[in-house]
Parts: C-alpha cells; sequence; structure tokens
C-alpha cells in the first residue's frame, strides 16, 4: 500500500472541497458579519489539513493501485463528510444530526434531520445544496480534472465511483472524459437555474433547487420543497430534468456527438424510459381509480412521483403516503431498481436489472435445453461472464443489506416493519423520502440517534456501491503484498 | 412430448388420490359426519378421472425425459389440487376458490387456511386437511429427488452425489430406492412424533393430525389457536424439536443411519441451520423479553418455537408473533425467505443456497482486492462448480423479481404494503401464517378471489422450485421440436 500517495491524493480532495466553502463563506461575509465563523473555521481547517497533505508528502512516489483508489474514494468521502458537517454543528446542530445532514447531502440521499428550515440562514441553505452537487458530481471526478498527472490509473477510480456496468472511455484519455463530464454537469446545471429562475424562482431559489435536481439529491430550501411555489412550469421543468439527471451522462455526450438517435439504442436507456411508462402508467390508473386526483392531476402526480422515486432524487407533489398501497409499493419497488448507471443516481441500477433480467430468461432457456450455449448482450455487445457473476453477487449483496439495515433499523429505531423497509430502501439508494414516519424528508428528523447512524451508513454502503466500501472490512485489505 | 406416458402417470396418481379419500370416507362414515357423501364423490371423480387418463395414456414408451418430468410434476400438482379441492367444496365447508386455496395449501404444506372457524368443522374434513399435508410432503421428498437434479439448479444435485447423479436410465434404480427409504424415514418421523405427542396428553385424534402437520412442515392444526390452544411446554418442545428436525435434509438422516452420527458435523448446511435457529431464537428471545414482558423462560420457549415453525415453514403457532416488536417480525421474515435445508419438505429459497451465496459474496470482496485471483467455493469440503453458483445467482434474482411482482399484484386487491409483502412472503416460502391480515391469529379468508389466486400462484412457484412451473410458459417447451 503506497500510503504517502494515498495521504496526498486525500491532500487534494480536502483542499479543493475546502475551497467549495469558501462560497458560502463569501455569503455569510454579504449577509450577516456574525455568521462568518461557521464557515470561516471549517474553510480554515481544511485548506490547513489540505496544504499539509499535499506540501508534506511528496507524491511522485510509485504508482495508483487498485486499492489505493478504493482507499482514497472511501477515505476521502468520509473526510469530506465530517469536514462537511463542521457548519451544521458550528450553528448549533447536535454532533450525531450535523454528521447526518452532510452525509445525506453528500450522498446525494437528501434526507434531512434539521426540521424547521425557515429557521436556517441562506449560506447554510447554500451549503446544503452545494453538499449534493459536490456529492453528485463525485469529489473524485473534480479531483481527476484537476490532477491530470495521475493518468491511466485514473481509471479505477472511475470504476470505483461510478460502478455502473458501462463504465467505458468515452476518449482515450479518461482525464478528457473526466473533464467533460464535468462540463456537461456544470453546464446542464446552469441551464437548469435559468429556466427556473426564468419560470419566476428568484436567483437564489432557482440555483439551489437546480443543484438539488442535477445532482439527483432531493433538499429544497423551503419546508415544503417544491410545493412551496404552486407554479406548475417549475414542476414540469423539476420533472423533466429529473428524468434527464437520471439518464447516463456518458451516453448524453455520446449522443450530442453522434446525434439524438443514438440515445435510443441503448439498451438501457430505452428500458429506463419502459420502467418510467410502465409504472407511471401503473399509478396513474391506481391513483385515478381510486377517485385521488383529476385525470390530468393523476398523469402529473404519478410521473412526478415515478420519476422522483426512479432517479433517487425524493422530491414530492404530494403527500404520496396517503396514497393507496398498490402506488406505494410501486414507489418502493422503483426504489430499488434506481436509474441509469453513469449518473448520480443510486440503487441497483438499470443496466444491472436488465443483464439480470435477461440472465433469467436464457436460464429458463436453459432449463429446457440444458447443453445450449447463451450470451448476453448489452446495446449488441456480448457481456463477458465475469461482469455477470458479479452482477448477481452485487444483487445478492444489496438485498441482504437492505434486510440488515431494515432488521437493526426496527430494533434502534423503534420503528415499524414498513417505517424501516422504506428507510433502508431510500437510504441505501438514496433517495431520501420513503413512508410513514419518512414520507417527507423532514421525517428523519423524528428518528432515534440510534437510528440516525444506522441510516448514515446505509447511505454511505448504497453511495459507494457497498463493496467498495466492504472490502475495507477484509484483513486482506490491509495485508502488505 | 410423450402424452402417453404423461398421461398414464397422472392416472396413476388420480388413482392414488381416490385411495387416499378412502381414509377420510371410512372416518366420516364411523363417526357418522355429515361429510361422507363428499368424500364419496370426490373419490369416484378421482376414479373417473384416473380412468380416462388411463384410457388415453400408455405405458409402452418409458422414456421419461426433462420435458415429460416437468409435464408431470406440474400436471400432478394441477390435478392434485382440484381433487384435493373437492371434498371441501361439496360438503359445503368452503366455496369453490377458498377451496382449492385450501387444497393448494395443504399439498404445498404451506399451512395457509381459509377456514374461519375450524373447531365447527367436521373431523374427518380436518383429517384429510392434515392428510394432504402428509401427501404433498412425502411427494414432494420424492419428485425432489427423481427430478430435481435434472433442472439444473437442483440443490441436491450439489450436495448428494450419492443420491442424485445424472438422471439416465440406469440410475433409476438407485432413485426408487433411496426414494424409498427418504420415505420410510418420513414414516418413522411421523410415528415418533405422535407417540411422544400422545404420551405427553394430546388425544389420539390431535396427535395424528400434528404429527401429520409438522413433519410434513405444513401447519395446519386441528385448532383455531394452533398450538397455542394446548398451552403446554412439554408439547410445544416436542413439536419444535420435530419441525427442526422435519426441516432437516432428509438424504442426511439416511446418509446418518448408514454411517454415523458425525455425518451432521461434516454437513455445512446442517450445521448453517442449527446455528440459524440457534441466534434467531437468542435475538428473539432478548427482543420479546425486553420489549413484551414475558419472564425469561417464557420469552426462550416462544421464541424457540416460533424460530422453528418459520425456518422449517412449518407455520405453527404458540404466541401471537404479530403483535412482537418489529425487530422480531424482521427476523421472522428473514427466517422465511432463507426457510430450511435443500432435501427436506420445507420451502424458502434453502439454507444452502444463501451459504453458497454468502460465500461468493465474501469470494466477490476478496475478488475485488486480487482481481486476478482464482477464488473457489466449497460446500462438505467439496468444490461447487461455476455451473451452480451461476444457477443459485439467477435463482435468488429470480425469486425476488417473483416475490416483488406477486406482492404487487395482491396489493392491487386493496391489501396493505405490510399485508401483502407479509402473505407473499409466507405463501411462497410455504410457511402459512403471515403478518397482519392474514397473521398469526387470523386466516386468508378476507383476502378476495383475485388475492387468493395469486397466493395459489405464489405457493405453487414456492413449492416446486420456480423453474419447473415457469419454463411451461415458455414457448420452446410446448414446440414439438425434439430435445437437443
Amino acid at each position: 500500500m503506497n500510503k504517502r500517495l494515498v495521504m496526498h491524493l486525500w491532500g487534494m480532495i480536502i483542499l479543493i472541497f475546502g475551497g467549495c466553502m469558501v462560497l458560502p463563506l463569501l455569503m455569510t461575509i454579504l449577509n450577516d458579519e456574525n455568521r462568518m465563523a461557521e464557515f470561516g473555521i471549517p474553510v480554515l481547517i481544511s485548506i490547513t489539513i489540505g496544504l499539509v497533505l499535499t506540501r508534506g508528502i511528496n507524491p511522485y512516489k510509485g504508482r495508483l493501485g487498485l486499492r489505493e483508489g478504493m482507499l482514497v474514494i472511501s477515505g476521502g468521502f468520509l473526510f469530506v463528510c465530517i469536514l462537511g458537517m463542521l457548519p451544521f454543528w458550528l450553528a448549533g446542530f447536535p454532533l450525531i444530526d450535523a454528521l447526518f445532514e452532510s452525509v445525506s447531502g453528500f450522498t446525494t440521499t437528501g434526507a434531512s434531520v434539521l426540521g424547521d428550515l425557515s429557521n436556517l440562514h441562506q449560506a447554510l441553505l447554500l451549503w446544503r445544496s452545494l453538499t449534493q452537487w459536490l456529492g453528485g458530481l463525485g469529489i473524485i471526478m473534480i479531483f481527476i480534472t484537476m490532477v491530470p498527472q495521475v493518468g491511466r490509473e485514473a481509471l479505477q477510480l472511475f470504476t470505483g465511483e461510478l460502478h455502473g456496468e458501462s463504465a467505458e472511455r468515452l476518449l482515450p484519455r479518461i482525464t478528457e472524459t473526466m473533464k467533460l463530464l464535468v462540463y456537461l454537469y456544470s453546464g446542464f446545471t446552469c441551464v437548469v437555474t435559468l429556466l427556473f429562475f426564468a419560470a419566476g424562482m428568484n436567483f437564489f431559489e432557482a440555483i439551489n433547487h437546480a443543484m438539488a435536481i442535477v445532482s439527483t439529491g432531493g433538499f429544497s430550501i423551503y419546508n415544503d420543497g417544491l410545493r412551496h411555489f404552486h407554479n406548475n412550469t417549475i414542476n414540469l421543468l423539476a420533472l423533466i430534468f429529473m428524468f434527464i439527471a437520471g439518464g447516463n451522462h456518458v451516453l448524453y455526450f455520446k449522443s450530442y456527438r453522434e446525434g439524438l438517435f443514438r440515445l435510443f439504442k441503448d439498451t438501457e436507456f430505452r428500458a429506463y424510459v419502459v420502467l418510467i411508462g410502465v409504472f407511471g402508467l401503473l399509478i396513474t390508473i391506481d391513483l385515478y381509480s381510486h377517485d385521488f386526483y383529476s385525470l390530468s392531476s393523476s398523469i402529473f402526480n404519478s410521473f412526478f412521483q415515478t420519476i422522483s422515486m426512479s432517479s433517487t432524487s425524493g422530491f414530492a407533489m404530494d403527500n404520496y403516503d396517503a396514497w393507496p398501497d398498490f402506488s406505494k409499493y410501486c414507489l418502493f419497488l422503483l426504489m430499488f431498481v434506481g436509474g441509469c448507471s453513469g449518473s448520480t443516481v443510486g440503487g441497483i441500477k438499470m443496466s444491472r436489472m436488465v443483464i439480470l433480467l435477461k440472465l433469467t430468461g436464457q436460464e429458463l432457456k436453459r432449463t429446457i435445453h440444458p447443453r445450449m450455449v447463451t450470451t448476453i448482450t448489452m446495446a449488441g455487445r456480448i457481456v463477458p461472464t465475469q461482469l455477470i457473476s458479479g452482477i448477481t453477487r452485487f444483487f445478492f449483496i444489496y438485498i441482504t443489506i437492505f434486510f440488515f439495515s431494515a432488521t437493526l433499523l426496527a430494533l434502534v429505531g423503534d420503528l415499524s416493519m414498513f417505517s424501516a423497509a422504506g428507510i433502508a430502501a431510500a437510504c441505501l439508494a438514496s433517495v431520501g423520502a420513503a413512508f410513514e414516519t419518512v414520507a417527507t424528508i423532514a421525517g428523519y428528523t423524528e428518528l432515534t440517534n440510534g437510528a440516525k447512524i444506522v441510516a448514515m451508513i446505509t447511505m454511505l454502503l448504497g453511495r459507494l456501491e457497498i463493496v467498495t466500501l466492504l472490502v475495507m472490512l477484509h484483513h486482506d485489505f490491509w495485508k502488505k503484498e | 412430448m410423450n402424452l402417453l406416458i404423461v398421461s398414464y402417470l397422472l392416472g396413476k396418481l388420480s388413482m392414488a388420490c381416490a385411495g387416499a379419500l378412502l381414509v377420510p370416507l371410512i372416518m366420516a362414515l364411523y363417526f357418522g359426519d355429515s361429510c361422507a357423501q363428499a368424500f364419496v364423490i370426490s373419490a369416484l371423480l378421482a376414479a373417473g378421472l384416473s380412468f380416462a387418463f388411463h384410457r388415453f395414456g400408455s405405458f409402452e414408451d418409458t422414456h421419461i425425459t426433462f420435458r415429460e418430468g416437468v409435464a408431470v410434476v406440474s400436471g400432478a400438482w394441477l390435478v392434485i389440487s382440484f381433487l384435493g379441492a373437492m371434498p371441501y367444496y361439496l360438503s359445503g365447508t368452503l366455496e369453490f376458490i377458498s377451496a382449492v386455496f385450501e387444497s393448494i395449501s395443504g399439498f404445498t404444506t404451506t399451512g395457509a387456511t381459509t377456514i374461519t372457524s375450524i373447531e365447527t368443522v367436521a373431523k374427518s374434513m380436518l383429517l384429510w386437511r392434515s392428510m394432504t399435508h402428509w401427501m404433498g410432503g412425502i411427494g414432494i421428498v420424492v419428485l425432489f429427488i427423481a427430478f430435481l437434479p435434472n433442472i439444473g439448479s437442483g440443490a441436491v444435485h450439489m450436495f448428494n452425489a450419492e443420491v442424485t447423479g445424472p438422471t439416465d436410465d440406469r440410475v433409476v434404480p438407485r432413485i426408487r430406492a433411496t426414494s424409498i427409504a427418504l420415505c420410510k424415514i418420513y414414516i418413522l418421523f411421523t410415528a415418533l412424533e405422535a407417540i411422544l405427542l400422545f404420551g405427553a396428553g394430546m388425544s389420539f385424534y390431535d396427535c395424528v393430525n400434528h404429527a401429520f402437520s409438522t413433519i410434513a412442515t405444513g401447519g395446519f392444526s386441528t385448532y383455531d389457536t394452533s398450538i397455542t390452544h394446548f398451552n403446554s411446554p412439554l408439547i410445544e418442545g416436542i413439536i419444535g424439536f420435530f419441525m427442526v428436525l422435519a426441516g432437516g435434509n432428509f438424504a442426511l438422516y439416511f446418509s446418518v443411519h448408514k454411517k454415523g452420527l458425525k455425518e451432521f458435523w461434516r454437513d455445512t448446511e446442517f450445521k448453517s441451520y442449527i446455528f440459524l435457529v440457534l441466534i434467531a431464537t437468542l435475538l428473539i428471545s432478548l427482543n420479546i423479553f425486553a420489549k413484551m414482558g414475558f419472564s425469561g423462560k417464557e420469552s426462550l420457549r416462544y421464541a424457540f418455537f416460533q424460530v422453528a415453525s418459520i425456518i422449517s415453514t412449518t407455520g405453527f403457532v404458540s404466541n401471537d408473533f404479530d403483535v412482537w416488536p418489529a425487530f422480531s417480525k424482521y427476523i421472522l421474515v428473514l427466517l422465511m425467505f432463507i426457510g430450511a435445508c435443500a432435501g427436506s419438505t420445507a420451502g424458502g429459497i434453502k439454507v444452502s443456497r444463501i451459504v453458497i451465496l454468502c460465500k461468493i459474496a465474501l469470494a466477490e470482496i476478496r475478488h475485488t482486492i486480487h482481481p486476478s485471483m482464482v477464488t473457489n467455493v466449497t460446500m462438505n469440503g467439496k468444490h461447487v462448480s461455476d455451473t451452480v453458483i451461476a444457477g443459485i445467482g439467477r435463482f435468488f434474482f429470480l425469486y425476488m423479481m417473483l416475490f416483488a411482482g406477486l406482492t404487487l399484484s395482491l396489493a392491487s386487491t386493496g391489501l396493505s404494503v405490510t399485508d401483502s409483502i407479509g402473505a407473499i412472503a409466507a405463501t411462497i416460502s410455504s410457511v402459512g401464517p403471515a403478518l397482519g391480515v392474514a397473521g398469526a391469529t387470523s386466516t386468508y379468508a378476507t383476502i378476495s378471489p383475485f388475492g387468493k389466486v395469486v397466493i395459489c400462484i405464489a405457493m405453487l412457484l414456492g413449492r416446486l422450485e420456480l423453474f419447473t412451473l415457469l419454463v411451461l410458459i415458455r414457448p420452446e417447451f410446448w414446440r414439438s421440436t425434439r430435445n437437443w
């Protein structure tokens, strides 16, 4: 293990992160000088740690191996969550709540324990949204574009961070790809901000919500979220951009170069559209037949919520917890699937689900013809066996972690079975909003401290695609070669 | 497909069913029950069906390939579910869908009931109910050994090379011999339990019914309140012990009989199974001790009985676990999914599959650390082939998908999410009592007819381990091209 390199890279991450915190610091300077310390101290701490680690350690020794890559990702994520908690803590929130909010932000979950948001000052609200945006982008991705010398080995970081199965390289050099993705992501955020602004939000509202939507996070600066605006244009924009944010960003770049038809040649994207279409329709029928809404608002509410769950954002248009159980169950299942790989969504991801479904069809075929040789293709290319077995294992691990998390939540949180299952699923897939107690993202305030800790661990596991974090627990990981 | 032999075998099965119906008929006549007529008509119907099948079928070409195997198994379950439902329906005990539900629940050894007041039902009818369990159980053991190895995802294939082997004609005598040995064990266990229960103070009638129900890991009782009715630690202990026993691999008992007790400790699955029972009992007893106000002894007693009942997928109830804390209920639901050992009459995913899945999950983690490492999964010291591993991964995924799909269908009938999840989890793994509306103290009677059909499908899918039934919906299965 090349400890020096790992520490150097951690330093880089922390430094960049500290730089980002300057933004809310500036805001406090402009708005309310008394609040300066809340951001000033964390900025000082992160920049000091960052400088010590980057300047004090010579980074050019050795290469970045797989284990180092994983350690950089997981460790970096944890450090950032801990440093990101400081502004909330200094603002007077209990330690666990502050950490929870930070973890929830950086994992783009969007579960909130701060309670009444109208009591918070603007800089803190901005920081909240910014954590999601940064988390969504993957601090690692920013970092790679800034550190071109890492070069080829960065691919491992990339596959660790964006673990979805289509992590293919767009351009020969991974750093180029990363830069492009960052531009795409930032440009996307700007577009959403401008559109929100044009639709009637003020600039501060627009930028906060844009960050939450593009990162599929789910934080809002109002207690009632997007409902606050009572503006159909805004709602429709939110729906469209949540949908886009749930798609593969690499694919968007490809379609930009090769034409829009490229989008629909992609198996995963088609499956994503079909899934949303089918579940949206099912929920529409259920809502309409139970006389919940008029036909048009049934359609709107159902698709809004379907897309919100599927893209793991967690925004809500209405109190869906009061919907019929069938609709709630559909939403619950959508949380497991999530959106496409190569985006900021959590969950099992469409590409894996498609491969698993194809695998099942194949198994039935092979049951009839036991000696048949079969292959599975995605977008016309054969999926290697190694990858397939990895996916089935991932599925098992995912479900097992879900079960453990739900059971523990029921124990330490004194929750009903469905509440616990909802929280576990929502945290693992970085959705945030679930059912019953936590039907709104602010419902997490009512959880016990034990439950908050379990939820936090679940969020981290889900965000880092479980295995990246679990390998650290294996003694082989720390062994010297 | 060789329909003649399929028809012939189904005829045999219907005849066996007609024969079995004579037992409750004799009892009904002896006690002067009102149900005698229903049994007579049912038996005649079965005999008639058997005659029709025999007319059509023939035993000249005895070549049974995989397709015939699947056709016989699936056909057998359909025929027997229908015939088994007749007594309930004809006697007016239940309406048609509920009668079929009760029959499928019986034969699949689920033990989910739609009878709201069991004590008012004629005793001969209750005997038939327990008998369906017992026959379903023994049938499954035999079918399991005889047909499942064909299917590739069969658990037996992996663990007992002695019992299974490839399914060419030459091994048929051995499979039959094994099946007979297994039946002997099955009968021995039933008799032993009946005697012990009789000794513990049950009436003769009750102890026969409960022994049938326990060894088949069914769960039908002769009382509304199930085992709570007796309120006897001794009876709970005996039944608990036999439930755990019935959840073990019968092939393992056979080899223990031949090679000695040390075989138990060589078997990874059995060890894991016992470990699961112990750890779940411990966790639940601590949880209910803390939250429910039971004494230490009571907590242990209730926890052990319920864990044994759920993991063996029996479904007896000695305390209303529906009011237990969510943590305990979660563990019980987890046990429902896991189920007991392969080669038993229990349902669920099976401990062996879970053990292998856990091992490959661990292998995945090691593989991530050392990308070029060749990982090797072993069971009982033997290497598990990649094909088997891949099959298990797919089985797990399919199980979860079917679970989600069936739950969704059930939720569309207006049942709450928790109730739907509980009902499907309990029936796909053939446990029986679930949570909420179909919980420990209530029945499935209130569920809508469509919901009952969904649950029937869940029971059959779970019992036949998914693939047997699912291949039927593939067009290739029905195409008359020859087998590859």
